[in-house]
């Protein structure tokens, strides 16, 4: 059993009785606070539900919630974190134009000095397009026939785009794993994609997202044939 | 590419001659002669092209012991290569054709046998153009166009007084290298490649003679040259790796100054 797990089971074991001699507070992203109540019978399951009833404002209905129990001598804070990112939200008409513009010049602009110059529009795009959920954001690659060629470009630009463009993944792809935000999608997306998931699945569960990445990359097929002009 | 662009670069390079050969004196020649070379052509995705190339080369060089050394010549050369595919048997008009400036310093020994040895950089732009006719599968045409930097040096000695023998080794350094696709179904497409250092190995063997009182120069280059296009993956297609080497020799006619 791992350490996070032992943790976790110690949790839903102790939180009940610390529930009985302490004040809960749940502080929510903006800081704001909300005393709760809590019955000595409540299980550790509906505690948590309670929370999350708490932390969801109604207009973000379902996105995932993580919590942070800070346990203290009189009471138990507990910080609430809000994933930002829908796997089920849809990609905009303008998410896609960022996400074209962001690929196409990672792909296939050669010139040093105006990537250099692209820097800054580049990380505008990229910062429009945060929210996106990681899945979403490679679906839009994958699904699309110029994109898709373009991840595959970007993937043999190996000295400095592919690490930057990789690394976006990897920070979004941790985020949203802490929220659980990632695994129950990874089936579904595969699928789309058209990628074998017993390659994905491993690595999602070992959250070797920097391989997940690059094996989506290596193994996403191209609608065309792009060996026309083999002569 | 446009033909006035074309111009437009042969001009250029032209004006960086003129300062330079306003001022010929002695150690300058202008040359002129066929160059003749067998190319061999093969691609990542296993087609493969062979055939022969014609051309002419003419150039201008200022290089005299202890002086800067100066060059400029074009190669205009033509020729039909052949091959196939898995599947094709594939036919092609291949033209070659590449226009250099070269700026070094020449240092000679003082007496035989004039060991000459002068290192130089330059600035150059390459045309190579290659159009698919019957019985290819597709009548496309690629047109290869890139500016370079050769980097290289000349070595020399004679064997008398008459007859000299030496080694030119070139690099080229392309930079920005893009290939434009004239594609019967998809139109007018660009293709990025990676771009490999090119190498040019030369050895030239000069032989002296009078001709009405003016110093004639016949010289025989036969040459090794291989360039190397990387796979680069293009949208709607990839570009295939591909490997040039050409193999012949170009027979000038010098006139020294």
């Amino acid at each position: 059993m791992s350490y996070s797990s032992k943790i976790f089971l110690g949790m839903c074991l102790c939180l009940p009785s610390l529930v009985i001699s302490k004040n809960i507070v749940l502080l929510n992203q903006t800081g704001e606070n909300y005393p709760l109540t809590i019955d000595a019978n409540d299980k550790f399951g509906d505690v948590i539900e309670n929370l999350a009833i708490y932390a969801q404002s109604e207009s973000e209905g379902d996105l995932p919630v993580s919590f942070n129990f800070l346990v203290t001598d009189q009471e138990v804070i507990v910080n609430s974190h809000k994933s930002k990112r829908n796997y089920h939200t849809k990609v905009t008409s303008k998410e896609m134009k960022d996400v074209e513009f962001l690929v196409t010049k990672m792909a296939w602009e050669k010139n040093p000095k105006k990537l250099w110059d692209l820097e800054k529009e580049m990380n505008q795009a990229g910062n429009r397009i945060i929210n996106l959920h990681p899945f979403k954001f490679l679906e839009a690659i994958c699904t699309d026939e110029k994109l898709c060629a373009g991840l595959k470009a970007i993937r043999s630009r190996n000295i400095l785009i592919w690490p930057r463009f990789v690394k976006g993944f990897v920070s979004s792809f941790k985020e949203e794993h802490a929220y659980n935000n990632v695994l129950p999608y990874v089936q579904e997306f595969a699928q789309t994609i058209g990628v074998d998931v017993n390659l994905l699945m491993p690595l999602a569960k070992n959250q070797k997202w920097e391989e997940f990445v690059k094996t989506v990359a290596d193994k996403v097929e191209r609608a065309n044939n792009p060996n026309r002009y083999n002569m | 590419m446009n033909l006035w662009i074309k111009k437009i670069i042969v001009g250029f390079y032209f004006f960086i001659a003129l300062p330079f050969i306003s001022q010929a004196h002695e150690g300058t020649n202008l040359f002129i002669g066929p160059e003749v070379y067998y190319v061999s052509r093969i691609k990542d995705g296993g087609a493969k092209q062979t055939g022969t190339l014609y051309g002419v080369r003419i150039g201008y060089e200022k290089l005299k012991r202890y002086k800067f050394y100066y060059a400029v010549d074009g190669l205009y050369s033509q020729g039909v290569l052949e091959g196939k595919t898995a599947d094709h048997h594939i036919r092609s008009e291949f033209t070659n054709s590449n226009i250099e400036t070269r700026f070094g310093y020449t240092f000679q020994s003082k007496c035989f046998p004039y060991i000459s040895l002068t290192p130089f950089f330059g600035i150059g732009y390459m045309w190579e153009i290659n159009h698919y006719r019957n019985p290819s599968p597709i009548k496309v045409k690629f047109d290869n166009s890139f500016h370079y930097l050769p980097f290289g040096c000349l070595l020399s000695f004679n064997l008398s007084e008459m007859l000299q023998v030496g080694i030119n080794a070139t690099a080229r350094f392309l930079w920005n290298g893009k290939q434009t696709v004239k594609d019967p179904d998809y139109g007018k497409l660009s293709q990025c490649y990676e771009e490999h250092i090119q190498y040019r190995i030369e050895m030239p063997i000069s032989y002296w003679t009078c001709w009405n009182s003016h110093q004639l120069k016949l010289r025989l280059t036969p040459f090794y040259e291989y360039r190397h296009y990387g796979n680069s993956i293009n949208f709607p297609f990839d570009y295939l790796d591909t490997k040039f080497k050409f193999y012949g020799a170009n027979l000038e006619a010098i006139y020294s100054f």
